[in-house]
């Protein structure tokens, strides 16, 4: 019963063109946001946990950092989602979100605490990290991996694509996204056990 | 970096030989193992990654499911060598909360199939090294790494590492196998249905090749037809976003708890008729061109079946009932005959059906099937014996002898004659006669009421004589007259029953080894004395306590018999090598143009002994073998084994015996059922 449940909600991942499912989540600042709020940004999605080798490999090389800032540079609206269910790698307290994101310098509009794992089935979020781009009229533009490289080694980043910026850079151009969809890599989100 | 460290590292490792040195990592310890002691020129050297992982601890399929990352090695190799693909271990369901998975548990053994140069130099020594990378995950991953290494010497001949290749070719005779299945998928209704024609039985799951070409997490509904199975899949994003024209991926079928994996690769098509278990409309009708001669083969094979070794003494027994009825007027022998069809139709039906049910069930089976339990041949055995006590004269069964032509008689002789059909078919089963591999293939793939058909024609044809029997006049009354002669007759027919027992006590011996023997002959003499504390009974009339106790006997003799189990093969003493089957061992002997000859065979099938002993394993015949260089491979389904009846299957066959020649350049030659020392050596030596 639960696992034809999942299986619906699988169902409905959001593939680029189709519109973003709506969210009502809890942030690490102690208020509630949703995506309409957002209408007419452009918001990036990024689904993390802390404890996970490819999110260390990320922000340790300070490749998402540099991403977020030169995303807030152009006025897109970041949100970190943490879909980890209480007691499971990545589940954090506010305090503990925000502490996070002071150490790393991260630079993000509002850490989503999405502890039910609602908003991450809602987008079918596979791996952290895994990335959504939506565009101002709410629609799904890209979703996948951070790059192409699908490796935990730091090293891999200098001779990797990297997937989102590229997609920013040709939506910002007025363009189609090329490469709408990738495999998201990394460790699975740390959804409660069903 | 990580790379530089262990390559730094692994300059100080010692080099090992066969075995690399064991690398422990966090969760998991990994070396790379070779099958054989050393590398031979020109040939392709089995090696492997071996790991053990910590419990609980899982590694990634090539397709790893929503998340994770496949294996990568990155190989060092001596000049000229070239490194395969990986051959993954078959991949299993690991769900995480709303999420699948697919990966490997416990032991797994990563394959690669190494290239030695023909010029390799033999007396140097060959350096293997690999930069091996992977995830492993309990809820949390971490990324692993370690730098193996094996050094094996060059030589031109190389022997069985111990261990080392027990497992490689475990895990050799796993990987996934290409029967050449016609597939395809459509879309229907925001799913895929993926149709497979001629899947092997089994409880079936889909995993594609490509990540994200199907959801992992919901079930895959599956309905089978007589033809085909049917797969209901959830597309994925990648799938979406560009629908492919072609699916590749891999068919995993469980049945028994055994696993075997088939490559499907499907292509596109508009529109599947679907089963009715689907909700859509049936599926079209199968091959019915054909149905009319199989028809004719299943009945001629059946009246065949009356002259085979195994049923021949269930003839004489008949031919006994028969010798009975001479004389007797017509209605006597027309109710006879028809007791019996009725016997022997009633069996075939019920095998039918069991076959049937058995097939749905995903079990793996051949004519013969009920024969391959020691317990059933041993209760055979018991039967058989039981019946030729009769036939020499200790008791009787239902009414004497000396009730023939009464009327009375006929109510006993139907009884009697029906049991005799039932007998007769299942005494018959393990021989499959030259003719009824073609019809038995056909029903167990045909539909239902075909395959039932079938069965039934070919107890028509078993029964077909003693249909003539009650259909044309004049031949009953051409019997002889009943006199004397037919107690000396039925007397001796009760040789023929020692016979069979003989040759049953032999399977069991087989099967079970002397422990097995040692229980069928006490269960022999027990069988006997009630038999004959029954005839006591039957001489004094009622005798209510003799009655019981050889009852009580026969339950004694019956019992232990449940304790016979199947023993390993013995191993057998003779001047050619034989090969145990072993599909990737016949493919490479395959590329090589080696010749290879199989025997697909069973102890309890007499046509495979007969040929065995007076044409396969003669002099004559080995030496011909050695000297064109064939290599003999054994298929043996004394046992089940879900491999080889899935090779039998692929040739249109369902039972032993199969005998199958590769000359090296392509496709088998199936030889006759019944051989012939002239016959193999033509075939073994027209490679010249």
């Amino acid at each position: 019963m639960i696992a034809s449940l999942v299986g619906l909600l699988a169902l409905a991942a959001p593939f680029p063109g189709q519109p973003a499912p709506e969210f009502l989540e809890p942030t690490a600042a102690g208020i509630n946001v949703n995506l309409d709020v957002y209408k007419g940004k452009t918001v990036v999605l990024e689904w993390t946990n802390h404890g996970c080798p490819f999110v260390q490999k990320h922000y340790g090389a300070d490749n998402m950092q540099k991403l977020q800032k030169r995303a807030n540079a152009e006025g897109i609206v970041w949100l970190q989602v943490i879909s980890s269910a209480p007691g499971k790698q990545g589940y954090v307290s506010p305090e503990e979100a925000n502490t996070l994101n002071d150490e790393r310098g991260a630079v993000v509009s509002h850490v989503l605490l999405d502890e039910d794992g609602s908003m991450g089935q809602a987008y079918a979020a596979k791996t952290t990290p895994h990335m959504f781009i939506i565009d101002p009229e709410g629609i799904v533009r890209y979703n996948g991996a951070i790059d192409t490289i699908p490796t935990a080694d730091p090293a891999d980043i200098p001779n990797a694509q990297n997937y989102v910026m590229t997609a920013l850079e040709q939506l910002k151009a007025g363009q189609d996204v090329v490469t709408s969809v990738s495999r998201p890599y990394g460790c699975s989100v740390k959804y409660a056990d069903s | 970096m990580i790379r530089l460290i262990f390559a730094c590292l692994a300059l100080f490792a010692a080099a090992h030989a066969q075995s690399g040195e064991a690398v422990r990592t966090g969760h998991a310890e990994s070396r790379l193992i070779a099958e054989k002691t050393a590398a031979v020129p020109g040939e392709t050297l089995w090696v492997a990654l071996a790991q053990e992982l910590e419990e609980g601890w899982h590694v990634y399929w090539k397709n790893p499911g929503d998340s994770g990352l496949p294996l990568v090695l990155g190989w060092t190799l001596p000049r000229g060598f070239g490194a395969g693909e990986i051959g993954y271990p078959l991949p299993h369901r690991l769900p995480l909360g709303p999420l699948t998975n697919f990966g490997h548990e416990g032991s797994p053994t990563f394959l690669v199939p190494i290239t030695v140069p023909a010029d390799a130099e033999p007396g140097r020594t060959a350096q293997f090294d690999v930069f091996a990378e992977w995830l492993i995950c309990l809820d949390v991953c971490i990324p692993e790494a370690a730098q193996l290494s094996l050094s094996l010497p060059i030589a031109s001949s190389a022997d069985d590492v111990p261990g080392n290749a027990d497992r490689i070719r475990a895990a050799r005779s796993a990987l996934p196998r290409d029967l050449g299945l016609d597939a395809q998928f459509a879309e229907k209704d925001g799913s895929l249905v993926l149709q497979v024609n001629g899947a092997p039985q089994g409880e079936a799951y889909f995993y594609p090749n490509a990540q994200g070409m199907t959801e992992p997490t919901p079930p895959q509904d599956a309905v089978r037809t007589d033809e085909a199975l049917y797969l209901k899949l959830t597309p994925g994003i990648e799938y979406q976003m560009e629908p492919p024209s072609e699916i590749a991926g891999l068919l995993v079928l469980e049945a028994d708890g055994q696993e075997i994996g088939v490559e499907v690769s499907a292509a596109r098509t508009d529109a599947i008729a679907l089963p009715a278990a689907f909700g859509s409309a049936q599926t079209s009708s199968t091959g019915a061109p054909n149905i009319i001669l199989v028809f004719a083969f299943a009945l001629l094979g059946g009246v065949i079946l009356n002259a085979m070794p195994c049923v021949f003494p269930i003839v004489f027994l008949k031919a006994a009932s028969v010798a009975k009825l001479a004389g007797a007027d017509r209605k006597t022998v027309q109710t006879d005959a028809f007791a019996y069809i009725a016997g022997v139709l009633v069996t075939f039906a019920a095998m039918a059906g069991l076959l049937l049910i058995l097939r749905g069930a995903g079990a793996q089976l051949g004519w013969g099937f009920h024969l391959q339990s020691p317990i059933v041949v041993g209760l055979s055995a018991l039967v058989v014996f039981l019946i030729g006590l009769n036939l020499a004269g200790l008791f009787e069964i239902g009414t004497s002898v000396q009730g023939v032509g009464s009327g009375l008689a006929s109510k006993g002789g139907a009884t009697g004659s029906f049991f005799t059909g039932l007998l007769a078919v299942l005494v018959a089963a393990p021989c499959i006669g030259p003719f009824l591999g073609v019809p038995i293939g056909y029903a167990l793939t045909a539909p239902a009421f075909a395959a039932i058909a079938v069965f039934l024609a070919l107890g028509l044809g078993l029964a077909l004589p003693y249909l003539a029997l009650a259909a044309v006049p004049g031949l009953a009354a051409a019997l002889p007259k009943p006199g004397a002669w037919m107690i000396r007759l039925k007397q001796l027919f009760s040789f023929a029953m020692f016979g069979t027992v003989v040759w049953l006590s032999w399977v069991v011996s087989i099967q079970t080894g002397s422990q097995g023997v040692l229980i069928l002959g006490a269960a022999f003499v027990i069988a006997a004395f009630a038999a004959w504390l029954f005839g006591l009974a039957q001489e004094k009339g009622g005798a209510p306590l003799l009655r019981g106790g050889a009852l009580a006997a026969l339950i004694a003799a019956a019992v232990p018999m449940a304790t016979l189990t199947s023993a390993a093969a013995p191993v057998t003493s003779l001047s050619i090598t034989k090969e145990a089957y072993d599909e990737t061992r016949l493919a490479a002997l395959q590329a090589q143009g080696t010749p290879v000859f199989i025997d697909f065979t069973a102890a309890w099938c007499v046509t495979c002994q007969y040929n065995k002993r007076v044409v396969l394993d003669t002099a004559e015949i080995q030496e011909a073998f050695a000297e064109t260089g064939t290599v003999f491979m054994v298929a043996d389904l004394t046992n089940p084994d879900p491999v080889i009846t899935a090779a039998i299957e692929r040739q249109g066959r369902s039972g032993v015996p199969l005998y199958l020649y590769y000359n090296g350049t392509g496709e088998p030659e199936i030889l006759p059922q019944i051989l012939t020392q002239e016959r193999v050596k033509a075939t073994l030596e027209q490679r010249g």
